[in-house]
């Protein structure tokens, strides 16, 4: 590949690569009071005078980091579960899940709702919780993870005389570390910017988490608004900064792994 | 024993967890697509299904879906592919690109939704507005495929490229006979995952256009949340099975084709 050719080539997909974050940099630059003059005004009423949306965020992270956990946690000892003990219907039922991993929201949404007012849990936030907790891809994914692992160590520390816990904390963890983190980071993402559910599940907008509010709140200052979407960004981008290599690999792993 | 009853406590929370939200869900959707009545359902058949396909704006929904799907998919594959080809040559500084090229997956809509009202707002009520919703898809995920094709790319090993330049191979031949084969099971990956990320573009539609947005615009999904302020049970329960139907389908296709392709490798 000559020279010039190279030089062409890193042109090109770095003018993509601003194409790409060009909505962003806007953003930004629209949050400082696109008129013309300079200002900090719309930062200093998001976060100092009108406590609304901050409050909103925090729980917002509350919610989203919740909803990690879970998923992330469950996911672990499930796919524990699945792989160490041999129990029969464990390929039907991994089949099933990821078949319900790659369906929309809207197949199980209705009786979701209907189940959810049955139980009167409607209007809380434990309608965002549960079922989101329980979403299957965490627990197929970690199965195909811990496929890599060979059976001896496990074995090996249950001869010597570990229980079921000291063998999950104290073996399989550490040695799946970089995928949990992923599958965390992932489950995160998701929860931070689900939309459907709070629609239909939460009947008030002041209940609304973070991702659904600045979307149907009045506000017609179009600095304040890019400062919400600023505040919206920031864990997602934080997080993203920090963690990009466990993003990157672990997708990219996931799918090289077949 | 013991061992089998420790497997089986472990998997159990999230077992009973799926299966209360997750499948028990489907399964009552399938019999309320073919039953009907308020309080005392009665087993209808399939007459939920012939009324929802006599339903106008069902088969605008249908067909826009269809259309946005045909028009996405294909292009959105072929796209990264080609970056991912063209990543693979300047693999210095791929790492930071990849990285960019990811990001807008991550980026919550409520932060772009703003964005695109101002910058794009008069063309969201007309026509157009399919484009900028194709736009927006694009932008959104070819990231995502470009990171996996670019880490299967990686896979191949380079004296297979060798082997074929000293060989006289052209940029085509090498191409064809080398890449393509490699990247063969990934594409079927690639186009599931598009069509399903195809799906979540619904968020975008419904946050920038509401609940009746333009024509060319008008999801499945759309009909579905319409419909539910109705309590209209019949015509989203026969919806949302058509769209599990349809997913099982596409999902049955790619595997058979996966499956074919790797018995006529092996032959």
């Amino acid at each position: 590949m000559s020279r010039k050719d190279s030089v062409f080539l890193k042109i090109f997909l770095i003018s993509l690569a601003i194409i790409v974050i060009s909505p962003i940099v806007h953003m930004i630059w629209m949050s400082f009071g696109a008129e013309g003059d300079f200002s900090f005004q719309a930062y200093y009423r998001v976060f100092l005078t009108e406590p609304g949306y901050l409050v909103k965020f925090w729980r917002s992270l509350l919610l989203s980091t919740l909803i990690a956990l879970g998923q992330t946690l469950l996911s672990c000892i499930t796919a524990f579960a699945f792989k160490n003990y041999k129990m029969r219907g464990t390929k039907v039922i991994l089949c099933i899940m990821v078949l319900f991993m790659i369906l929309p929201i809207q197949v199980t949404l209705l009786p979701n709702y209907l189940l959810l007012n049955y139980l009167n849990l409607l209007n809380t936030w434990w309608t965002l919780l549960l079922p989101n907790i329980f979403a299957p891809f965490g627990a197929v994914w970690l199965t195909f993870i811990l496929m890599t692992i060979p059976k001896e160590y496990i074995e090996a520390a249950s001869l010597d005389g570990a229980g079921v816990v000291t063998v999950l904390c104290r073996i399989v963890v550490p040695m799946i570390k970089a995928p949990l983190v992923t599958l965390f980071l992932i489950s995160f993402v998701d929860s931070w910017n689900m939309v459907e559910q709070p629609i239909t599940f939460l009947q008030e907008a002041r209940s609304y988490p973070l991702s659904v509010f600045l979307v149907i709140m009045n506000e017609q200052n179009v600095t304040t608004q890019s400062v919400c979407g600023m505040l919206c960004l920031i864990p997602v981008t934080l997080l993203f900064f920090y963690y990009h290599e466990e993003f990157v690999d672990g997708i990219a792993d996931a799918f090289a792994l077949h | 024993m013991r061992k089998k009853l420790t497997g089986y406590a472990l998997a159990v929370p999230m077992i009973l967890g799926f299966t209360l939200f997750y499948v028990i869900p489907a399964c009552i959707m399938v019999w309320y697509s073919i039953s009907f009545g308020i309080g005392k359902r009665e087993y209808v058949g399939l007459d939920n299904f012939m009324e929802l396909f006599e339903n106008e704006m069902f088969l605008l929904a249908l067909k826009n879906t269809f259309r946005f799907l045909a028009i996405c998919v294909p292009t959105i594959i072929i796209i990264s592919l080609v970056i991912a080809l063209l990543l693979q040559k300047i693999s210095k500084h791929s790492m930071v690109l990849k990285t960019v090229y990811f990001y807008p997956m991550l980026m919550p809509i409520a932060s772009i939704v703003l964005l695109v009202r101002t910058i794009w707002g008069e063309h969201l009520q007309s026509t157009k507005a399919f484009v900028v919703l194709c736009l927006l898809y694009l932008w959104k995920f070819f990231g995502y495929h470009v990171l996996i094709f670019f880490a299967r790319l990686q896979m191949i090993p380079c004296t297979y490229y060798d082997c074929a330049e000293l060989n006289g191979a052209s940029g085509w031949g090498k191409f064809r006979y080398i890449t393509l084969p490699f990247i063969f099971p990934v594409i079927g990956f690639n186009v599931v995952l598009a069509i399903m990320n195809a799906f979540k573009c619904y968020r975008e539609a419904f946050l920038l256009g509401g609940e009746y947005p333009d024509e060319s615009i008008y999801l499945l999904q759309h009909f579905i949340n319409n419909h539910f302020q109705n309590l209209n049970y019949q015509r989203i329960s026969a919806a949302a099975v058509l769209m599990l139907f349809i997913f099982c389908s596409a999902s049955l296709i790619i595997w058979g084709f996966y499956k074919i392709a790797r018995r006529m490798s092996n032959e």
